[in-house]
This record gives C-alpha cells, sequence and structure tokens, in this order.
C-alpha cells in the first residue's frame, strides 16, 4: 500500500468528528421538560423527607415533654431557639441578553450539514415546512389526549407547558414520553406545587427545630461564707449536676449582600437548663417543710418539697443551723431540672466558604435572650413537683455565637439547612459573686429556607 | 475570546446552581456539535435525540465534577458517547442476529470527486451494522483503544479487533461501490 494513502480511519475521523448536525428545534423544550419533571420528584422527594425528619423530632419532643407528668402541673414551655439560615448565592452573574448571547454563539468548528432522515424511516422532517405541518396533524391526537386530561385534572396549569409542547410538532413517541411523565406526576402527587420563588437576590426567609445539649461553665472568686473548696466538694451547690437535653424552634430573616456574606436575624424560643440528681438543702425545714435548695445557677425557693423529704433531713440533722447542708441520699432517685427559656434575637453574620449543590459557610454572631420561663421541677422516684423558681436570675442574656451550615438547594430558591451551632454566654446568668454561671448550648438547626 | 471563556464560565456557574438559563444556554451551544455525535452511534433521528437529551441530563447532573482540566467540549462529549455506549448496551439484546452479521443494502447514486463530505461519510457509515459501527467509532474517531472498547461494549479485545477489522473492509468496499474504484484506491485499511 503506498503510503500517501489515506487511512480509512483518518478519512472518516476528519470528516465526522467535528460534523455539527442541527439538533431538533423543539429539542430544548423537551429536554427542559424532563428536567421540570425531574426537578420536580427531587424536590417532592426532599420535602417528604424533610417533613418526616421534622414530624419525628417533634413527636420525640412532645412525647418527651408529656410523657411521666402524674402530679404537680409543671410549667411545660415549648422551646424554640435562634438558629440560622443559609447562604444563597446572591451573585447575579449574568444576564438574559448574555445568555442570548452566549446561546447564539457559532461554534467554529467543521460545516454544518442539514438533517436528512434515514430513507424510509417514516422520521419527521423538522426543517421542511410541509412535513412541519404533517406532523401537525400527526400530533393532533397527543394535544387531544393532553387537553383531556387537562380537562379532568385540578393541576391545569402544570399541564400547560405539556400543551404547549404538543403543538411544537414534536415526534409522537417523545411526546408519548412527556404524556407518561404527566400522567405518573398526576397520579403520585397530592396536591398541586406551588411554584417557588427565587432566592437569587435579597431576603429569604425559614423556619428551623432543633435539639439542644445544654450546661453551663462555672467560676467564682469568693463565696461569702463559705472556702473556695466549697465549689467543688461533693456535697457544695454545683454538685451531681450535669447538662440537660433540650431544644429550640424559631423563624428566621436573612438578607444576602453578595454571594460570600449573609445577615440573619430572627425570633427563637430556646430552652436552657441543667439537672441535678441530688437535692442540696442549705437550710433547716420551716414548719411547713418548706426549704430552699441550693445550685450553682441560684438558690430555688422551694415551697413545695415532698414532706418526707423534710422529714428525712430533719432526722439525720436534729441540730441543724443554717451552715448545714444535707444531700438526699443515693438510694432515693431524684432529679432536680432547672429551667430557663428565653425568647432570642439573633444577629448572625454567615461567610460562604464553599458553593456548590452543597453550599457551606461559617455563622458568627452574638444573640440577644429575653427570658421568658424560669422554673425549677423535681421529681422524686417517679413523682414530678414544681418548685418555683431559681431566685436573682438576670432578665436579659447575651450570647456569642459561632457554627457552620451546611445548605442544599432543594430547588430553585428553596433550601434545606443544617446547622451545627454554639451558643455561649457572654455573663453569668445571675449577678451572684459566689458563682459564674454561663450556660451554653449545642445544637443541630435544622430547617427550611425559602428566598423570595 | 475572553469574553466567550469568561461567559462560558458564567454559564459552567450557573449550570452548577442547576439555573434553567445557564442549562438552556449550555444546551444551545453544545447542542448541534453533540446531535452530531449522537447521530453515528444510533441508528435514526429519533433515537439520537433520545440520547441526546439523556446525556445532557448527565451533564447537567455531574457538571460539578467538571474542574476546566480538559475542554468543556471534550469532556461534554465523552459523557455524550458514554450515554450513547449505555443504551446501547442496555438494548443491544434487541438488535437482530441478521443486524449484526448482515452486510448494507447499497444505495447507489454518487459519483466521486475525490471528496467526501461529512454528510455523506455519515450515510455510509450510517449502513454498518450497530457493533461494527460502535467499535468503528469507538477506535477510529472518539480514539479509544481495544481494551476500552472490550471493557464499554462487554466483548473480547480480540472481537474488538475483528469487528474493526471488518467495519474498515465494509466501510472500504461502500466508498468504492459509491464513489469508484478511483476513490477506493486512494484510500487504505
Amino acid at each position: 500500500m503506498p503510503e500517501d494513502k489515506k487511512h480509512i480511519d483518518s478519512l472518516f475521523r476528519e470528516g465526522l468528528y467535528h460534523v455539527d448536525e442541527k439538533a431538533p428545534t423543539h429539542s430544548w423544550e423537551v429536554l427542559s421538560e424532563r428536567l421540570d419533571y425531574r426537578r420536580k420528584m427531587r424536590r417532592m422527594r426532599i420535602i417528604r423527607y424533610a417533613a418526616a425528619s421534622v414530624a419525628i423530632l417533634l413527636a420525640f419532643f412532645i412525647g418527651r415533654e408529656f410523657s411521666g407528668d402524674t402530679t404537680t402541673p409543671m410549667q411545660v414551655a415549648d422551646n424554640t431557639s435562634s438558629s440560622s439560615q443559609h447562604v444563597e448565592d446572591q451573585g447575579q452573574l449574568f444576564t438574559e441578553s448574555s445568555f442570548t448571547e452566549v446561546a447564539s454563539i457559532n461554534i467554529p468548528a467543521a460545516k454544518s450539514t442539514t438533517t436528512k432522515p434515514p430513507r424510509g424511516s417514516g422520521e419527521h422532517e423538522m426543517t421542511s415546512h410541509a412535513s412541519a405541518s404533517s406532523a401537525q396533524q400527526s400530533n393532533t391526537s397527543e394535544v387531544r389526549i393532553l387537553e383531556t386530561i387537562h380537562t379532568l385534572s385540578p393541576y391545569k396549569a402544570a399541564l400547560k407547558t405539556s400543551l404547549d409542547i404538543a403543538r411544537l410538532n414534536i415526534p409522537k413517541r417523545i411526546l408519548k414520553r412527556i404524556l407518561d411523565d404527566r400522567i405518573e406526576h398526576l397520579s403520585t402527587e397530592a396536591s398541586p406545587t406551588t411554584q417557588l420563588a427565587s432566592s437569587q437576590t435579597g431576603w429569604s426567609v425559614g423556619g428551623f427545630l432543633s435539639p439542644l445539649y445544654t450546661y453551663r461553665t462555672t467560676e467564682s472568686q469568693s463565696f461569702g461564707l463559705f472556702d473556695n473548696s466549697y465549689k467543688t466538694n461533693s456535697d457544695g451547690p454545683a454538685a451531681f449536676e450535669e447538662g440537660q437535653i433540650t431544644y429550640a424552634a424559631g423563624i428566621s430573616a436573612q438578607y444576602t449582600f453578595s454571594e460570600k456574606w449573609h445577615l440573619e436575624t430572627g425570633l427563637s424560643y430556646t430552652r436552657m437548663g441543667q439537672s441535678k440528681n441530688a437535692l442540696v438543702y442549705e437550710q433547716t425545714p420551716d414548719d411547713n417543710g418548706k426549704i430552699d435548695l441550693s445550685t450553682s445557677a441560684g438558690r430555688i425557693n422551694g415551697s413545695k418539697i415532698p414532706s418526707e423529704l423534710g422529714q428525712q433531713f430533719a432526722a439525720a440533722n436534729p441540730s441543724a443551723d443554717d451552715n448545714d447542708r444535707f444531700i438526699t441520699d443515693n438510694e432515693t432517685n431524684t432529679e432536680l431540672q432547672q429551667h430557663f427559656d428565653y425568647i432570642e434575637i439573633p444577629l448572625l453574620m454567615k461567610y460562604n466558604v464553599y458553593q456548590e449543590q452543597v453550599a457551606i459557610n461559617l455563622i458568627s454572631g452574638i444573640s440577644t435572650g429575653i427570658m421568658v420561663n424560669n422554673n425549677a421541677v423535681v421529681t422524686i422516684d417517679g413523682t414530678k413537683s414544681d418548685l418555683g423558681t431559681t431566685s436573682n436570675i438576670r432578665k436579659y442574656l447575651y450570647s456569642s455565637v459561632v457554627g457552620f451550615g451546611m445548605q442544599y438547594e432543594i430547588s430553585k430558591g428553596m433550601f434545606l439547612n443544617m446547622e451545627p451551632t454554639f451558643k455561649y454566654a457572654m455573663h453569668s446568668i445571675n449577678p451572684s459573686s459566689d458563682y459564674q454561671y454561663k450556660p451554653y448550648s449545642l445544637g443541630i438547626y435544622t430547617g427550611i429556607r425559602i428566598g423570595f | 475570546m475572553a469574553d466567550r471563556s469568561e461567559t462560558i464560565e458564567n454559564i459552567l456557574h450557573g449550570c452548577r446552581k442547576g439555573r434553567k438559563k445557564a442549562q438552556e444556554a449550555l444546551f444551545r451551544l453544545y447542542a448541534d456539535k453533540m446531535f452530531g455525535v449522537c447521530k453515528y452511534y444510533t441508528r435514526d433521528n429519533s433515537e439520537a435525540e433520545d440520547v441526546l437529551h439523556d446525556g445532557f441530563i448527565k451533564v447537567f447532573d455531574k457538571i460539578a465534577k467538571y474542574r476546566g482540566d480538559g475542554s468543556l467540549e471534550g469532556w461534554i462529549r465523552r459523557v455524550i458517547v458514554n450515554t450513547a455506549l449505555e443504551r446501547f448496551r442496555k438494548h443491544s439484546r434487541m438488535f437482530s442476529l441478521s443486524e449484526l452479521d448482515e452486510g448494507i443494502a447499497d444505495e447507489g447514486g454518487f459519483t466521486a470527486e475525490g471528496h467526501l463530505s461529512s454528510e455523506e461519510l455519515l450515510e455510509i457509515i450510517m449502513e454498518l451494522t450497530p457493533k461494527y459501527r460502535l467499535v468503528f467509532n469507538l477506535y477510529a474517531i472518539e480514539g479509544y483503544s481495544h481494551r476500552e472498547i472490550s471493557e464499554q461494549l462487554g466483548i473480547s479485545e480480540g472481537t474488538s479487533k475483528s469487528n474493526l477489522a471488518r467495519a474498515r473492509t465494509i466501510l472500504q468496499k461502500k466508498v468504492g461501490e459509491r464513489f469508484g474504484n478511483d476513490m477506493q484506491q486512494q484510500i487504505r485499511s
């Protein structure tokens, strides 16, 4: 074979590699329809999962709150907390006109050729006026089918696009696929889908819910009547204390300044607090069996201590004075819960560090809490009693907030958020010099945000 | 040039965010080119359009994975070709034995002028049976190795080589039949 002969591979590669074939004119409309359908299905799936998760969380907290409440009514507070919403990409990097411009770019590749349908294939010739007319007629039946469904279905708007497409000379098999998608969609969807607003610019709002682990740090410089060892003594006010699982929920509003920066505020209900597995009595019960209890957060001026505990104290300390302390014995199944409920107004800055299908941002800011509920509940051998309030607690609590957020775009303008967040008080919850009691909380704030 | 690449960056950014307008812009930018690719991996326009749509859905799904290491067009082309191959694997049982082994009808009617248009080449290549066409396309046009072809199509390397040889022979013959011996003698297999 002479070397200058052109190789058959090269002949076809050079001839075909860069060949353009005019795609059918309706091609984007059909693809767009399929993309919309896929988005809708994905959005529905995620919403179902999110709704199920929220329902489970709510059921858990409601059940936990109401279970075992056998005697004294106690104050049950709904909780909510500050949280955050998510990052959105506000950067409108390109405009309508730039898209139009790009869409019209001519690829400087090989020459375009006019697509010829294979002989005898019976394929519609899209570029031919005459055959377009024929295709129009051939689609009449599909249009009728769609229109019939249209009249029967409550989701007329959803079908409008299908009808429009049906009039575009689309081949039967592609039209059939759209029709199948529609029928499947109608048979599975329970309600019309709301058109969600875009979240590209400006404000977005949302709601959230979070379980919280809440506890405190303590420090002190003086203890009045007691020495410093009192703080850590096993019978000191802070003894037997531990953190508590509570919850928070609320709404938030976020303003997007740029693709990276967002400012968020909102309103939330947050329950802080702690638990104590024993009671520390600081003084002799009075004639009515009333007694004050000590905790690191402050004294609980109790009035409803079960009389048997008062008797227990009196038996153990027949000559007790105000400086004696008594702790319920280990055999008594005792749990004291102190709750500090706040309406919180956070002010948070968020900075995007990663922006893809899932966006990640850093969160930092402050939160102002206004106390709306302060109560203590003791459960002794399964019997729950309301003890009253912890005394000398400040009305306002200012906390610093740090965390990071993950945001998944469920659909255009609708986001699923998950934000592990740590909140730490900037000052003591009480003005006492005995204990500098600073509550903190760690939560995973989860919710939905919608941009508009 | 800078404007164009900047605009494509914007389109990519929008596609990564799932924005419809960006997806439309990307589709319109490459649809004709990729439809050409789809054409010689499928049997007719309708199937080619299906592959085009399936391929672009994958492109939009996987666009976050494109990091600009190679050309965007090359990456999209690869996705489209893989989509066509998946479709072939899925439907390969639908091809009859005769379809796989038989020759092709003589269309005739062309005269050799020393130059073959892409349209004419496409017509010739479309006359190959699906397996011959796929092997030839992957090897000669896309630059796959026989090993890659065997993995993609689930055949042995030997079968890939023999299919390629057979495809070349048929194509050479077809070129000769259509455009005369002069043209046939200008090419070698």
